[in-house]
């Protein structure tokens, strides 16, 4: 994967040789950063470095404007945010086929390789938003990724959307890359639910799955596992 | 500690570790390995479980089937549906059975296995429907690990117990000469130079020769030592001409056996005189003459072929000899007569063949009486002599006095036999002391309890001998000395009999008495007469290494008269050496016999026996001994 990026991002070899001429200063960011941040907040300074390494300033350009999302919209209300993730992937994101993107039929890529490669497919446009709200401080319960059914001008495909409940027992907003707008679940008569869920339960045992060989062989949980070792906090 | 005790302790640590590691890396293993299967297992129940749920009526009767199914027909600690707020809309929860459950609880609190639920959503439609909560039992795990633990266990086991012995039987055989090479580096350490086969392993091999060496070379050196004592011995004992004892010698040899306390009574000593010895000389020249004094000699010395039978040649014409007598001494005397006639009468033949030469032996005979000086023996065999001169060429005279009572061999059986079994035996006490005056111990001749007093060894030896009694008469002084010890905690010395050492039961059952007495064996000294070590070397050696490894004491008795005949002295095993009195007789007078007391001194202190003199009469023959350097003494002037 990161040779074939590598091959797609010439301009990234001089970031490369920079990185390497000012090691010892990015092991002391590194090393600040490690000391600085609080444990629960988002491993910036990790997750640029590793943007930069594999997808050059490009990638990092996006993925500084993603944290200026989250800053900006920590302290908004649930609508505005909701719209904000919405809008930031839906815009910013271009639509691809796993094939052409991994080179694989279907792959789940974490929110950073998403912003790195500025595509995605229906589950990586979820994956993201959903991680984006979770940032924000939206509880996982009233998240949900839903497997469904779409009917799109008579073309029936499988999909994956992003619920938003405000409480359990409403109906949800979804938040779609198909229909940018967010629309509560009633509005979508394109849409059938299938199957839903979320990260709630897996967390229980605390972070030990990082080190469980298991998660590998369940996408969710691979995905999941993935985005830990990026720095991302769950 | 013994190298195998060593072994099995070394393998029941290695086990303990194996046992312990293996024990904690499985378990653990097997604990992390399950408890990711299981909650893999909740996950993925849980979601089809919500798949299945979600595709279905969501009615309470619906629900609570599709949980009762899976819950009964799965393994499942227990199932449960919560609404979006929370609370309860179906569960199932297995409740404990304390029979099913083998494990004890200390492993499953050791191994406590915490998995966590499996928690998948159900909608119903776009609404949130309920959140269901899988969990399965682990109980099956923890008995698995039990059950795996208990096998690791018992085949660990099962391994040490093999390994264990198969490392014994490999330290044995590695360790069987190595047992060999000890024992053998412990006889020379005790002095006693045996040598043994080399064993196969390489350093026990090395060590061997090198002891080996060590023993060939101590070997060497007495065979040095004893032919020169054998010279001396010819030098200063022998007559030239016959090579029996000269007079001096024979004196001293006559003088002994009439001192000794075991000697039998019922020796008998004969003198011929090879009367016309002037005229042989004449006839067959001088070389002619050597040669029949020669055979007149071999044939004296062949006539008993008792042990204790001596020959000599008390001057030119007259011979000696002692021996023990049955029967008729006349007889017996007689048949001597024939026997020198006749070969005499041979070898003139050969010799001058045609001539007639006569051979003129007469020959006196008489019981040797141990309360008489050998002066008068000697005065009465040439009174008698003179009688049977006038007999003729083969005149024969004898003198019977009674001395003991005449009884025939049934008599003398009952005799004994009631003495030892009425009365017992008692010891005789005399001291044996170092120079500085010190107890060595106290030797120790048996006294039996026959007519009506009790006899000393001598009144009985020869019958006992003839009757086969002298082994049990041993064993009875054995526990008697042995008793002695416990009583007066002192050392004792008792003389085993030749017939004794040759009786295979009486080695079995000494040594069994004294392995049950091991602790005062080495206050127990065992003596046996100097003719063993010649002609019973292989029953000594073995019966000597047995009594040595139990602690006790074992030594030669009248040693000296055919000291130089004694093969592989280094190999007996000696503690001691008691010598002869007719070596030792005069010998502050005498300086004969100086050089031959001191080499036998010599020979003995290098096998590291103690050297005692027997028979001492007076403190200037004990003067004399010092200097000769004899260790210690004993005789009628030590008290």
């Amino acid at each position: 994967m990161k040779r074939l990026n590598l091959q797609k991002h010439p301009n990234l070899l001089p970031v490369i040789r920079w990185a390497k001429q000012s090691a010892w200063r990015a092991v002391t960011i590194i090393v600040l950063t490690v000391i600085a941040v609080p444990p629960y907040a988002l491993q910036q300074n990790k997750l640029t470095e590793l943007m930069l390494s594999t997808y050059g300033e490009e990638g990092a350009q996006y993925l500084r404007a993603w944290f200026n999302l989250i800053d900006t919209q920590k302290n908004t209300d649930t609508q505005h945010q909701l719209k904000n993730v919405n809008q930031f992937f839906n815009l910013g994101l271009t639509f691809s086929d796993d094939r052409l993107l991994w080179k694989e039929k279907d792959y789940w890529a974490t929110p950073l390789q998403t912003m790195g490669v500025r595509g995605g497919d229906c589950e990586d446009y979820t994956i993201a938003k959903y991680f984006s709200l979770l940032e924000l401080g939206i509880p996982a319960e009233k998240l949900r990724l839903i497997y469904v059914r779409a009917n799109t001008g008579g073309i029936v495909q499988a999909h994956m959307v992003l619920g938003y409940f405000a409480t359990p027992n409403d109906e949800p907003l979804i938040l779609d890359n198909l229909i940018p707008k967010i629309l509560p679940a009633s509005q979508r008569t394109d849409l059938t639910p299938v199957f839903s869920f979320n990260s709630q339960g897996l967390w229980l045992g605390g972070s030990k799955s990082t080190s469980d060989p298991t998660a590998r062989l369940s996408r969710w949980r691979d995905v999941l596992q993935r985005m830990q070792a990026e720095g991302f906090t769950l | 500690m013994s190298l195998i005790k060593q072994l099995w302790i070394g393998i029941c640590l290695t086990l303990i570790l194996a046992l312990s590691g293996s024990f904690f890396i499985s378990t653990l293993t097997a604990r992390e390995y399950l408890e990711q299967q299981l909650q893999l297992k909740n996950i993925d129940n849980a979601n089809s479980l919500a798949l299945s749920i979600t595709q279905m009526d969501k009615d309470p009767v619906t629900l609570e089937l599709l949980i009762s199914a899976q819950f009964d027909s799965g393994h499942y600690q227990s199932i449960r549906l919560l609404d979006p707020e929370g609370n309860i809309i179906v569960e199932r929860h297995y409740e404990a059975q304390s029979s099913d459950q083998t494990v004890p609880t200390w492993f499953a609190s050791l191994l406590d296995i915490q998995v966590q639920p499996g928690i998948a959503q159900i909608q119903d439609g776009w609404q949130q429907f309920a959140t269901l909560h899988v969990l399965s039992h682990s109980r099956y795990a923890q008995q698995e690990l039990w059950n795996s633990s208990l096998k690791l266990l018992v085949w660990l086991m099962v391994a040490g117990i093999i390994c264990g012995l198969i490392g014994t039987m490999a330290l044995k055989i590695i360790t069987r000469p190595l047992g060999r090479v000890v024992n053998q580096a412990e006889s020379i350490g005790q002095r006693h130079f045996v040598t043994s086969s080399e064993p196969r392993t390489q350093e026990f091999r090395k060590l061997v020769r090198a002891m080996n060496k060590l023993s060939a070379s101590v070997k060497a050196m007495l065979e040095k030592e004893t032919e020169k004592l054998e010279r001396l011995r010819t030098q200063t004992q022998q007559d030239e001409v016959t090579g029996l004892a000269n007079r001096n010698h024979f004196l001293n040899l006559l003088d002994s056996i009439l001192g000794r306390e075991e000697t039998a009574q019922d020796n008998a000593i004969y003198m011929v005189r090879l009367l016309n010895l002037n005229e042989i000389n004449q006839s067959l020249g001088r070389n002619g003459a050597d040669a029949l004094l020669t055979l007149l000699a071999r044939q004296l010395d062949s006539f008993s072929d008792d042990p204790n039978a001596i020959a000599g040649r008390l001057n030119g014409t007259d011979f000696v000899i002692v021996a023990p007598y049955h029967d008729n001494l006349e007889q017996t005397a007689k048949i001597l007569s024939n026997k020198i006639i006749t070969a005499a009468h041979q070898l003139i033949n050969e010799k001058v063949a045609g001539k007639d030469v006569d051979v003129s032996t007469p020959i006196a005979a008489t019981l040797l009486d141990s309360n008489l000086p050998h002066g008068q023996i000697l005065a009465t065999l040439d009174g008698l002599l003179a009688l049977a001169e006038q007999r003729g060429n083969r005149g024969v005279e004898v003198a019977i006095k009674g001395m003991s009572q005449q009884r025939n061999l049934n008599d003398w059986r009952d005799a004994l036999h009631t003495a030892m079994d009425q009365h017992g035996v008692r010891l005789g006490e005399f001291a044996v002391r170092h120079q500085n005056g010190d107890l060595l111990h106290w030797e120790s001749p048996v006294r039996l309890f026959l007519e009506q007093q009790w006899q000393s060894a001598g009144y009985f030896v020869g019958w006992a001998k003839r009757l086969g009694v002298l082994p049990h008469i041993d064993w009875l002084v054995i526990n008697q000395a042995l008793s002695s010890i416990q009583q007066n905690s002192e050392h004792y010395a008792v003389n085993i009999s030749e017939s004794s050492l040759c009786d295979a039961d009486f080695r079995t059952k000494v040594r069994a008495l004294l392995q049950r007495h091991t602790g005062i064996c080495h206050q127990l000294w065992l003596e046996f007469p100097e003719s063993c070590a010649i002609r019973h070397l292989p029953q000594l050696k073995n019966f000597s290494t047995e009594l040595r490894q139990l602690g006790c004491k074992v030594g030669l008795k009248h040693v000296g008269l055919e000291f130089t005949k004694i093969r592989e002295l280094e190999g007996i095993g000696l503690d001691y050496l008691k010598v002869d009195s007719a070596i030792i007789r005069d010998c502050h007078n005498n300086p004969t016999n100086h050089v031959f007391i001191q080499s036998l001194c010599g020979i003995g202190h290098s096998l590291g026996t103690i050297m005692i003199a027997e028979g001492v009469v007076s403190g200037k023959e004990q003067e004399t001994l010092n200097k000769l350097n004899i260790d210690a003494f004993t005789g009628p002037c030590i008290r």
